[in-house]
């Protein structure tokens, strides 16, 4: 999983369909910013802080990869299971360290496609520094993944 | 392969009915989405209590089941469309091809966390999201979304994983296509059974009532009760996000604003001109009324989950200082919200008499 210094930011732009009454009592369809636009880039931060905390409850071993990815994404066991075909329980497991251990390899595949990520990503963290530009690439249907690191566009090599 | 030339790319309110206006359209049916939103019987209101849980708020459904306004506006319409679930992804994309390639713009239910082409706070597993495949380019396909301004392009892998989740609530490898559409229906006809039906779903007979409390207007007064508890059953981060949500989810998330209620009034609105309805054309200005006071709620509802602070730690501080006026702030909004629950019972009852008896 890549990490930044900076974290994303929420560029703006983003438009939704709302009803409205118009001059003459009619409602029609406008097109504008959401009522929560200003909250989009604060649940971005929110999220960010949120992986640093996760972070470090995985490497202190209270989480497992699994269960970092399902306390990220808010997701529980029960709604997990059926998408990677297994129950609750054996979700559960997954997500401790010790449970984490017996994890299979298609079964790591099954989470990866339901966390959008790839296998690597549960076993290796990069943390880019400064401005650089760094594209993943997923190979071999999330098996493997390949990361180029080089300078951002215009920066110096 | 390109895109199919003749479609009309159009954002909406809400994913189903702007997708089955868009393929109703490229068909040959000119119909507004307010109108799909009616005859598709779409306004509702669900409590899913059991999807609660320490670090969400339980979800609230504001509309039928997704896929049904598809079902009922093509059923009363005659629209001659095939909707067929297959196995697996693969088989799914095969018959998306083969129409792609033939002209013919697919429907399909995905899980929106794979949409890549929509900004990332929309990425939640949400398996009931509904797209057109209207192109192929490579291992890319074209995808007309009703919540992106553009076209958008997905990755083949993207679009099978989509396509094939099991999440809950997923439609499982839903296609749909429009074959052909009728020359003329009769809209009072049909309007006044899709109208039927929505009273019916909203207003349910008292004798069950108790059962169903998560149900339609009982389930609006199920939240109404829930509401002033929710500083005893969730704190921080959690309640603030939670009452701020609640109320994004009413406006933000696909709704066209008021819970879908003033797209009702639009359709009812459109109908009562369309078929000469005076006492349709009142409801529809009670309906909007009603949907923009729902809004201003919202608002409401924003501006108090605002006043919890963003860092956990500074939480105990902040209740111990405002806890009594956030805990009345949640008061009225539990009783604010109570009324919308009492106007959406009397306001149903009335509209299914005016339906009854049209001239």
């Amino acid at each position: 999983m890549i990490i930044r210094d900076e974290r994303e930011r929420f560029q703006g732009g983003f438009r939704v369909i709302q009803y409205e009454r118009d001059g003459d009592g009619r409602c029609v369809p406008k097109l504008r910013p959401p009522d929560a636009e200003a909250e989009i880039d604060q649940f971005y931060a929110l999220r960010a802080e949120e992986l640093g905390r996760l972070y470090e409850q995985l490497c202190a071993g209270a989480l497992s990869p699994v269960g970092f990815f399902l306390a990220y994404h808010k997701m529980s066991p029960k709604e997990v299971g059926p998408m990677v075909g297994l129950g609750a329980r054996a979700v559960e497991r997954h997500a401790s360290p010790e449970g984490f251990a017996r994890v299979t390899v298609g079964e790591l595949l099954r989470y990866a496609r339901v966390f959008d990520v790839g296998v690597p990503d549960f076993f290796s963290f990069v943390f880019v520094h400064g401005e650089l530009a760094c594209e993943t690439r997923r190979l071999c249907d999330r098996l493997l993944e390949r990361v180029d690191v080089g300078p951002a566009p215009g920066g110096t090599p | 392969m390109g895109t199919i030339g003749s479609y009309r790319h159009r954002v909406a309110a809400h994913c189903e009915t702007g997708s089955t206006r868009n393929v109703f359209a490229h068909a040959g049916l000119e119909i507004s989405e307010p109108m799909v939103f009616g005859l598709g019987s779409g306004p509702a209101f669900f409590y899913l209590f059991f999807t609660k849980s320490e670090q969400r708020f339980p979800f609230l459904a504001l509309r039928n089941r997704p896929g049904k306004v598809l079902e009922s506006s093509v059923g009363l319409l005659g629209v001659d469309c095939c909707r067929k679930r297959y196995g697996g992804a693969r088989e799914a994309m095969e018959a998306a091809n083969r129409l792609i390639d033939d002209g013919t713009p697919v429907v399909a239910c995905v899980d929106m966390f794979y949409m890549k082409y929509l900004p990332k706070f929309l990425h939640v597993h949400a398996p009931f999201h509904f797209i057109v495949l209207v192109g192929r380019d490579g291992d890319e396909y074209v995808v007309s979304d009703p919540y992106h301004e553009e076209l958008g392009r997905l990755a083949a892998e993207d679009l099978a994983i989509a396509w094939d989740t099991r999440a809950p609530f997923s439609k499982g490898n839903l296609l749909a296509y429009v074959r052909k559409v009728p020359q003329a229906y009769d809209l009072e006809r049909i309007a006044v059974t899709a109208i039927r039906r929505t009273c019916r779903g909203m207003v349910l007979p008292p004798v069950v009532r108790k059962a169903f409390f998560f149900v339609g207007v009982e389930g609006m007064r199920t939240l109404a009760r829930k509401i002033p508890r929710w500083s005893a059953e969730y704190r921080g981060v959690v309640l603030r996000e939670g009452v701020m949500y609640t109320a994004v989810g009413f406006e933000d998330q696909g709704t066209g604003g008021g819970a879908f209620r003033l797209m009702y009034g639009a359709f009812l609105q459109e109908l009562g001109e369309a078929i000469a309805a005076p006492r349709l054309a009142e409801l529809a200005a009670r309906m909007i009324e009603h949907g923009q006071t729902w809004r201003s709620l919202s608002g409401q509802f924003i501006a108090l989950g605002r006043r919890v602070p963003l860092v956990e730690d500074a939480f105990d501080d902040f209740w111990a200082e405002n806890g009594a006026s956030f805990q009345a702030g949640l008061a009225d909004l539990g009783a604010r919200f109570r009324e919308l629950a009492d106007f959406e019972e009397r306001f149903f009852a009335q509209l299914k008499e005016a339906v009854d008896h049209l001239p």
